[in-house]
């Protein structure tokens, strides 16, 4: 309403304190949040939570169930594999690999697509036309598609299927700083730098970024999880994470063959997958209502 | 059914407002935007609600259409139209009066169109509340309306898109369209303040035909003294979410009471007759929030100020009728305190 | 007597799109010329579409003139290496020409340090010297833009433009998105740091009221033409152009009640631009078959430019 919307937050919090504030009143959010906290904690003091190394084969006990299973083994919670190994060990191993490749990729990603994408938005002209068409060309390709494409020109190793998985994200970055910049560029803030002498780079990183960072701050949580379904995808098909490498789609793909005999060597990898990504989705979203003034709750 | 009842005694008022109040929640805390507020409009007459930013004057206004949306919360009040009390009645009841007995128009016309439909399109839209009419019956009465509101090329108008026309023609469109079902009162939300001079100049001129004509109520919310004195038969000041004074808009600008009235019309421009003179300015700015303050809300701007202005809430002092005068303050002025600055 | 800003004749055209391929060129400003004193105020008065604010534009060289020369001192601009230095710009809005995400301090030494060469400690001084000028606190410096009430923010504003100390501030609209009470304040400071500092303003406005009290001369814009322009006194006392004359008309007068209602209720209708005639021809009550056939000059009346055929 006309009257209430006149300050964009609060007198005496900065803008950053604003955010926390909405973002932390709302709960799903925040649960997201603490679910990403406890995993990356998780996958960086792995061996300290585990019982057992990822890789070794206990070949007495092959396909032992969960813990909730009458014929369950003491001390494997989650159970073991074909092979043996520790389930639980596995998992939080490949924790590790998810977080961090996700983490890597959305930064390469995010670092490539916002200096093109600014370069768009401040040249315009010729060149904004050549990398916009670039960008179509690639969104117009399925992303698994085209990662895998990328990776049958490298080579299948986990490295190239992180490199891979940058490039399919790569265009959402670039389209996202063109059109924020775009706007902003437009604004009587910007107008006022140009005036003060800020202008090319430095105009961009002082002014500019600042107050672009909301909608790839969004993007990044989101794109964190697509990096995550996508690299659990291209170690489904073989062509990421390379065995024994405990990656939590190279270990769906592992064991797609007992999904009748041992279920849980399935369902286990697919739902640490899914909660992954589904606490990041909801972090991102949560973050859009809190970034974005159009939908101020105030 | 509207005219007939405003068409009855002139002393009953039309509209009859008592203590409204008005909340917003803002990060879990309750601001208050309007309080108590009392307002009286009889048919043919114009009440201006004068405030800066954050005075409570749009707040009070969209209360009185029962549109006040979360973040923002109703606390009290009674909104009584010909002695119905709106603010009672369920919102598919309320519906029936809105839009037919009460209609408003805002400040951006350009905004408050809807950029899909042409005019035509959206005039036949708010002859709905006419009941059955035929295609060609609605076109042939928003002709006659667009033509009322004084635009020289009625068909070429209906035809068009919102977007073709200029900000004062598409305040002429709402207004045709607030006025289509002859409704008892108009309430104008800074209709003008998006318009040039001129435009707001021609604007004002319609808007009081079409009130003499129909013998309309109209509420006019602004912060323009200078709207206010062209438009209003009495103004309502408000400051900070509370009425400071209520008078005729002679004695507004005769004798403002409340030290508020008074600096606001010294701080005009148009008041200094002299060019290249210092304008008398109100010290520091509108409170923000005023939950914790106690005393007079004005009172770290005032320069009359005393002791006890900080420490008792001074009450809005006269009669509850809107023709008579009220002021909000414990020493209300007598008259101008320097004479040779009149108004030019 | 050497003028401080001086504008030739400048015109100024864009190209829009109409339709799906072609384009069309509509005459923003045209055939402007004026000059700007020391320590002086130029008001220019128009409505929306009069072209004021890509006259701004031009005056603080954000854009080249297509045709006509600007001169700062004698100078022209293209030949002024520190003409952004010398000339500044506030905005009518200024929460939206404050970077949200900076603070005070931050927004007034980023024009410190792209121009001039300085130590931190001297940047420290002027910056807390150029906002007790207007009226702020040195700890202010550290809070951000909407943590400030609109006047003070407005004020923030202003100290960043003089935080260079200009020769000339231009202020698109600077006090319009003000309530009264904080503009007369702003105005205020504006006349103060004109005596003060001796800044000229060139100050960009609708509303005329303002005028009457801050300024010293007066250019009445109309579809980018000059209508009038000379002395505040001379044109809002008695204005020569009819246009003047009936934007004069319009403009409410408090404490002088009911009195606008009895204005005539002419419809506006759509300016006509034509090279070979008066722009305001179709609006005037004044013209006849010589304002349609070519464009009125400028006359010279008492010092005054009116460019009607009517005038005198």
């Amino acid at each position: 309403m006309k009257y209430m919307t006149s300050s964009a937050g609060v007198p005496g919090i900065t803008p950053w304190q604003d955010t926390w504030y909405k973002l932390s009143t709302n709960h799903i959010a925040v649960a997201g949040l603490l679910v990403l906290i406890i995993l990356i904690t998780g996958a960086v003091f792995a061996p300290l939570i585990v019982f057992h190394d990822p890789h070794e084969q206990y070949t007495d006990i092959l396909l032992a169930p969960p813990f909730w299973h009458e014929d369950s083994k003491p001390g494997f919670i989650l159970g073991t594999d074909d092979l043996g190994r520790d389930i639980f060990s596995r998992l939080v191993y490949g924790a590790r690999y998810s977080l961090f490749l996700g983490f890597v990729i959305v930064c390469l990603s995010l670092l490539v697509g916002v200096a093109v994408g600014a370069i768009a938005g401040m040249k315009r002209g010729v060149i904004e036309a050549v990398i916009l068409r670039m960008m179509d060309i690639m969104l117009a390709i399925p992303a698994i598609l085209f990662a895998i494409v990328i990776v049958a020109i490298l080579g299948a190793s986990l490295f190239n299927a992180a490199l891979a998985v940058s490039i399919v994200l790569l265009p959402h970055f670039v389209r996202i700083t063109r059109a924020a910049v775009i706007t902003e560029m437009s604004k009587d803030y910007v107008l006022a730098s140009k005036l003060d002498g800020s202008k090319g780079w430095l105009l961009f990183f002082r002014v500019l970024l600042p107050n672009i960072s909301a909608p790839l701050i969004v993007q990044s949580t989101l794109s964190f999880s697509n990096a995550i379904l996508d690299i659990a995808a291209l170690g489904f098909l073989g062509l990421g994470a390379q065995p024994p490498t405990p990656e939590w789609g190279a270990l769906l793909s592992a064991s797609r063959e007992f999904i009748e005999t041992a279920p849980w060597t399935v369902t286990l990898p697919g739902l640490a997958i899914l909660i992954t990504v589904l606490a990041s989705n909801l972090l991102g979203d949560g973050l859009r209502d809190a970034l974005d003034p159009r939908i101020d709750q105030s | 059914m509207s005219v007939q009842l405003s068409a009855n005694n002139y002393r009953t008022p039309l509209l009859n407002v008592e203590n409204l109040s008005v909340d917003f929640e803002q990060n879990g805390r309750n601001n208050s935007a309007a309080e108590s507020v009392y307002l009286n409009v009889h048919a043919g007459e114009t009440v201006a609600i004068v405030g800066e930013s954050g005075s409570g004057k749009s707040a009070t206004s969209l209360a009185i259409m029962g549109l006040i949306r979360k973040p923002g919360v109703l606390r009290s009040g009674k909104v009584k139209l010909n002695g119905v009390d709106l603010l009672a009645l369920s919102s598919r009841q309320r519906r029936r009066y809105l839009g037919k007995d009460i209609s408003m128009i805002f400040q951006e016309p350009t905004v408050s169109l809807n950029p899909s439909f042409t005019i035509a399109q959206q005039i036949s839209e708010a002859l709905k509340c006419h009941g059955k009419m035929t295609r060609a019956q609605r076109y042939s009465r928003a002709l006659e309306l667009i033509r009322e509101v004084g635009i020289t090329d009625p068909e070429k108008c209906l035809q068009s898109w919102p977007h073709q026309l200029s900000g004062g023609m598409n305040q002429r469109v709402m207004i045709a369209m607030a006025i289509s079902c002859n409704p008892s009162l108009l309430i104008a939300d800074e209709p003008t303040t998006a318009l040039d001079v001129t435009v707001q100049a021609q604007i004002l001129n319609l808007l009081h035909r079409l009130q003499q004509k129909n013998n309309m109520g109209m509420i006019f919310v602004t912060h323009d003294l200078s709207v206010v004195s062209s438009i209003a038969h009495n103004v309502v000041v408000m400051y900070a979410g509370q009425v400071v004074e209520r008078c005729s808009v002679d004695d507004l600008f005769q004798c403002p009471r409340h030290p508020y009235t008074e600096a606001l019309l010294k701080s005009l421009p148009a008041y200094h007759s002299n060019t290249n003179k210092r304008l008398s300015s109100i010290k520091g700015s509108p409170p923000g929030t005023v939950e914790s303050m106690s005393g007079c809300r004005f009172y770290s701007r005032c320069n009359y100020a005393k002791n006890d202005c900080r420490q008792s809430t001074p009450d809005l002092l006269g009669e509850p009728d809107s023709n008579s005068r009220a002021v909000r303050c414990f020493r209300p002025l007598k008259a101008l305190s320097t004479s040779n600055d009149r108004p030019v | 007597m050497s003028e401080l800003l001086e504008a030739r004749s400048i015109s100024k055209a864009y190209q829009i799109k109409s339709g799906l391929l072609g384009t069309a060129v509509t005459s923003v400003l045209h055939d402007i010329s004026f000059k700007l004193g020391s320590g002086q105020i130029l008001a220019v008065v128009g409505e929306s579409g009069s072209g004021k604010s890509t006259l701004a534009r031009q005056v603080v060289m954000l854009e080249q003139p297509d045709s006509g020369e600007m001169f700062l001192e004698g100078i022209p601009y293209a030949s002024c290496s520190d003409l952004h230095q010398r000339i500044r710009m506030i905005f009518q809005n200024p929460i939206a020409s404050l970077n949200p995400r900076k603070r005070v301090y931050q927004l007034l030494e980023e024009p410190l340090i792209n121009y001039k060469n300085l130590s931190r400690s001297e940047r420290d001084d002027i910056i807390y010297q150029t906002l007790e000028q207007v009226g702020l606190d040195r700890d202010q410096s550290q809070l951000y833009p909407h943590m400030f009430s609109g006047g003070q923010r407005q004020r923030v504003a202003i100290s960043r433009a003089l935080v260079l100390q200009p020769r000339v501030i231009v202020a698109d609209e600077a006090v319009s998105a003000l309530d009264v009470s904080v503009q007369a304040q702003i105005l205020n400071l504006m006349m103060d740091l004109r005596d003060e500092l001796g800044t000229s303003w060139f100050f960009i406005t609708h509303d005329i009221s303002v005028v009457n009290v801050i300024a010293d001369r007066v250019m009445v814009l109309y579809a980018g033409r000059v209508m009038e322009t000379g002395s505040v006194k001379q044109v809002l006392e008695t204005p020569a152009h009819p246009y003047t004359q009936k934007l004069l008309r319009s403009v409410p007068v408090a404490g002088n009640t009911r009195a606008l209602i009895n204005g005539d209720l002419s419809t506006a209708g759509d300016v006509i631009t034509s090279a070979s005639s008066c722009v305001y021809w179709n609006k005037c009550p004044l013209a006849d078959s010589r304002c349609v056939e070519s464009v009125p000059p400028m006359i010279n009346l008492d010092n005054r430019l009116v460019a009607c055929f009517k005038a005198g």
